[in-house]
């Protein structure tokens, strides 16, 4: 007799929906079964607590069967191949929207070098020599608000004050502004044109 | 104010358009501010940003678009329009060969990030191990909306990944620009970049950066550093750089050169701890020195003390204190934030932004910023904050304005 995923499934009783959360939801289990577990020779048995019976290779999944325990976190699992760079999974598409889309599940996986407080001026050197990372998880359109954009409503790159030292800033760090100031932006203001 | 409701309609009937299956993401925002401005005129200026991103389901194929109009009702500000970003990548040849063209906001091809009208091929060899891309293209100044600032530019570059854990990270770019608005002046810049992370105690990753401007024979940036996990609590970071451009390069002469004459040399250090899991405290301090005329030097220097500090309520709190140093004066001062949610649909912050300062021209003076704002999620996909801010120093003496700002998110499966 065919072994049966669905008994052993049963059996485990735990419901798999709650751990998979929503991060799961583009996760087709078939297509990297035939074109990723196949193919590297991947066993159930690396993330399952179950193996196939060699006789039973045929058996289909289950779409009934929805509890199982997984032996590593959901995140390893996946990340083990949509985060690596090697060359075996370099199919795994790898940007972190493809599965970490809703705005709070991309806040989640903020860096860590994000957290200091100082990232804004010092993701400078990290995105010129590696910008494409940043592409990752960021839209261009992100960058564009303190790179292009000029909002005097809402001051996204100074602080609130810097109107009034920005003269003390320049001389001790004139190098700073280059990246997105011109000579006539400064003129145009010194001169009350806006 | 009318003005969200006809972007959020223009938006549905964007939708409505039934595209390939794919990711899609858009974000419009709506500012309206009422402010008296430095003569005394009240001015109601109304911005839109807006952009819009689309992924298709094979990965081989996507645009994005940033798009800002700026009006005043009142008559009092400047209309104006700008298109920052629309550009599209596809994957001609899959695993091969991907094209980009459009005006694009680039970190990939340019030597720095520019704001650029591109065309540009990339190639992937190896398992994608290494790629090759050259580009075409005209980079933009946006900012002065009144001045046509650009350059006409082309370049090549190569970059190679190892295929490991720890992977080591190697890329070179060339670049060459003709300066049209800045009489026509050439560079040929050439970027070499590396970083390797280390694996084992501390955790330390390098990280190496340079531009030298081969036809001036001018070494423009030399940038290196590496970051350190001493423990898992705390993070530090330290950075060497030298900076020199020279005046007649550049869209524009330069900043830099307007105040230096010669070679900067900077060192940066950051330190960060969390002391618990609820309060985080980190500063980070900068060196400057230059050449200012002659043989004349002169130098910078200030930094940054944060805390961090979540309450239980779920309030939270920072607080940061800075200070500048050159020889233009020195500015000090505090900027603290809260910020709290009531419910899962209401938000309420508020910051304060504090400076002392005294010039060379020998003003003393301080500048006093608040601002109390409220937010509330309208629905999955509207966000809409309101706002007062209250300002006080020395070109206006009392100000007061309020601003409304609207946000609409959608990102998601189409
Ligand atoms: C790389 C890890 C991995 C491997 C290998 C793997 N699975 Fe799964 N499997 C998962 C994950 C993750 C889920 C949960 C998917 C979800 O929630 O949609 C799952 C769910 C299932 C389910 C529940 C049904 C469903 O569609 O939700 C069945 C049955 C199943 N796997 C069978 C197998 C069999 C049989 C094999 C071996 C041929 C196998 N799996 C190999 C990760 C794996
Ligand atoms: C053993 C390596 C491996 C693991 C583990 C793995 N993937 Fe994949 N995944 C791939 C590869 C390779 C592809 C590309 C397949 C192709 O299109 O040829 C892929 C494709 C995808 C896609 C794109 C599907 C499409 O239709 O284009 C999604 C989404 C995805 N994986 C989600 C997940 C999630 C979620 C997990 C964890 C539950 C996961 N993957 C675990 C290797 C893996
Ligand atoms: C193939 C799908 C997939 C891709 C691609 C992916 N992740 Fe994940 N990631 C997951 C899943 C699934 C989880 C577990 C979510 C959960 O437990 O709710 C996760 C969790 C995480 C977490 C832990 C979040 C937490 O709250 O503990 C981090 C950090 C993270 N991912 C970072 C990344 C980064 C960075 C990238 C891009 C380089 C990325 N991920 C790409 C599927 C993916
Ligand atoms: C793993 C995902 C991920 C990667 C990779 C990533 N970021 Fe971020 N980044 C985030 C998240 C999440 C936020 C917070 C967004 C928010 O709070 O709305 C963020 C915020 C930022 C901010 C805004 C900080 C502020 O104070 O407003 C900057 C700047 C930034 N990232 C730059 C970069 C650069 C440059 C790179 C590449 C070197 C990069 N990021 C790579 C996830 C990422
Ligand atoms: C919160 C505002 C902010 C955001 C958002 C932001 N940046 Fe920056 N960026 C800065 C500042 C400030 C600097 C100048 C740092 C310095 O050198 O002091 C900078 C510098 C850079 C530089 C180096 C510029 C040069 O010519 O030396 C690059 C590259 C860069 N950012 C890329 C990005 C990318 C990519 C994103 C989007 C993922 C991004 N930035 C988002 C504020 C921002
Ligand atoms: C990352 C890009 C970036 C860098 C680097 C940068 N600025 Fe700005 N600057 C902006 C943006 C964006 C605005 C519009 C206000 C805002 O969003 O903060 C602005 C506005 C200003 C303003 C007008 C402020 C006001 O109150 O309206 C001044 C003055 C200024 N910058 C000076 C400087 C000086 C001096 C430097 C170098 C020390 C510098 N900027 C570096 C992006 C930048
Ligand atoms: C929003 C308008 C505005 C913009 C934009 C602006 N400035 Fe200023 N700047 C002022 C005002 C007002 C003063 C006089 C008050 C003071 O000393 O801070 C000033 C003064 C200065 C001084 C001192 C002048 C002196 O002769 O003592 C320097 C240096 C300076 N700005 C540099 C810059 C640079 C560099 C930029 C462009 C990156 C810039 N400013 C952009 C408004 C502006």
């Amino acid at each position: 007799m065919k072994l049966s995923m669905a008994f052993i499934i049963f059996l485990l009783g735990f419901n798999l929906r709650a751990f998979a959360s929503d991060m799961t939801g583009g996760y087709n289990h078939e297509m990297h079964l035939q074109k990723v577990f196949k193919v590297n020779s991947i066993e159930c048995s690396h993330c399952h607590n179950f193996n196939l019976d060699p006789k039973g290779k045929e058996v289909k999944l289950n779409q009934a069967a929805t509890a199982s325990v997984l032996k590593m976190p959901l995140k390893e699992i996946c990340h083990e191949c949509h985060r690596s760079e090697i060359a075996r999974y370099k199919d795994a598409p790898k940007t972190c929207f493809t599965c970490h889309k809703t705005m709070e599940n991309i806040k989640r996986i903020k860096p860590t070098n994000h957290e200091n407080i100082s990232w804004k001026t010092t993701h400078s050197i990290e995105a010129r020599v590696q910008g494409e990372s940043c592409l990752n998880c960021h839209m261009t359109s992100q960058c564009s608000k303190c790179h292009l954009e000029r909002n005097d409503i809402e001051m996204r790159n100074h602080p609130k004050n810097f109107r009034f030292f920005h003269s003390v800033q320049a001389r001790g760090q004139p190098q700073r502004c280059d990246a997105c100031h011109t000579k006539t932006f400064c003129v145009n203001c010194h001169l009350g044109k806006n | 104010m009318n003005y969200p409701l006809f972007i959020t309609v223009l938006f549905f009937s964007f939708l409505s358009i039934n595209c390939q299956a794919g990711l899609f993401r858009a974000e419009s925002e709506t500012l309206n501010s009422i402010r008296v401005n430095d003569k005394n005129k009240t001015e109601a200026p109304t911005y839109e940003f807006v952009s819009a991103s689309f992924v298709n389901e094979k990965r081989d194929f996507e645009i994005n678009s940033d798009f800002s109009m700026f009006a005043d009702p009142t008559g009092n500000a400047s209309n104006k329009a700008y298109l920052y970003i629309m550009d599209a990548r596809y994957s001609v040849v899959p695993d091969f060969m991907t094209i980009r063209c459009g005006r694009s906001f680039d970190v990939v091809n340019t030597v720095g990030p520019s704001s650029v009208d591109i065309l540009s091929a990339e190639f992937y060899l190896m398992n994608k191990q290494v790629r090759l891309g050259a580009f075409v293209g005209i980079e933009r100044k946006l900012e002065s909306f009144d001045s046509d600032l650009h350059s006409n530019i082309a370049g090549v570059r190569a970059d190679y990944h190892s295929d490991d854990r720890q992977p080591l990270y190697l890329s070179t770019k060339f670049e060459q620009r003709v300066n049209v608005s800045n009489n026509n002046s050439m560079e040929d810049l050439l970027q070499f970049s590396g970083k390797k992370p280390l694996p084992g105690a501390w955790n330390p990753e390098f990280i190496i950066d340079s531009v030298s401007d081969v036809y001036n024979s001018n070494l423009n940036r030399l940038e290196f550093g590496f970051d350190v996990y001493p423990s898992i609590v705390t993070f530090s970071k330290i950075r060497f750089m030298t900076y020199d451009v020279l005046p007649q390069t550049g869209i524009e002469q330069p900043i830099f050169s307007l105040f230096s004459t010669g070679p900067l040399y900077e060192g940066r250090y950051q330190f960060e701890k969390k002391l618990s899991p609820k309060f985080t405290g980190s500063f980070s301090v900068f060196y400057d020195d230059y050449l200012l005329v002659g043989t004349q030097r002169t130098s910078g220097l200030g930094g940054e003390i944060e805390g961090k500090f979540l309450h239980d309520s779920g309030t939270k709190f920072n607080n940061v204190v800075y200070y500048f140093e050159s020889y233009g004066g020195t500015a000090i001062g505090d900027r603290i934030g809260a910020q709290t949610e009531t419910s899962k649909k209401n938000e309420f912050y508020g910051l304060l932004d504090m400076t002392y300062y005294e010039k060379i021209t020998s003003s003393r003076r301080g500048a006093f910023t608040g601002e109390a704002g409220w937010t509330r999620y309208l629905g999955q996909k509207f966000k809409l904050t309101l706002s007062a801010q209250a300002s006080s120093n020395n070109v206006l003496k009392e100000d007061f304005r309020s601003v409304a700002r609207l946000t609409y998110l959608l990102w998601d499966e189409i």
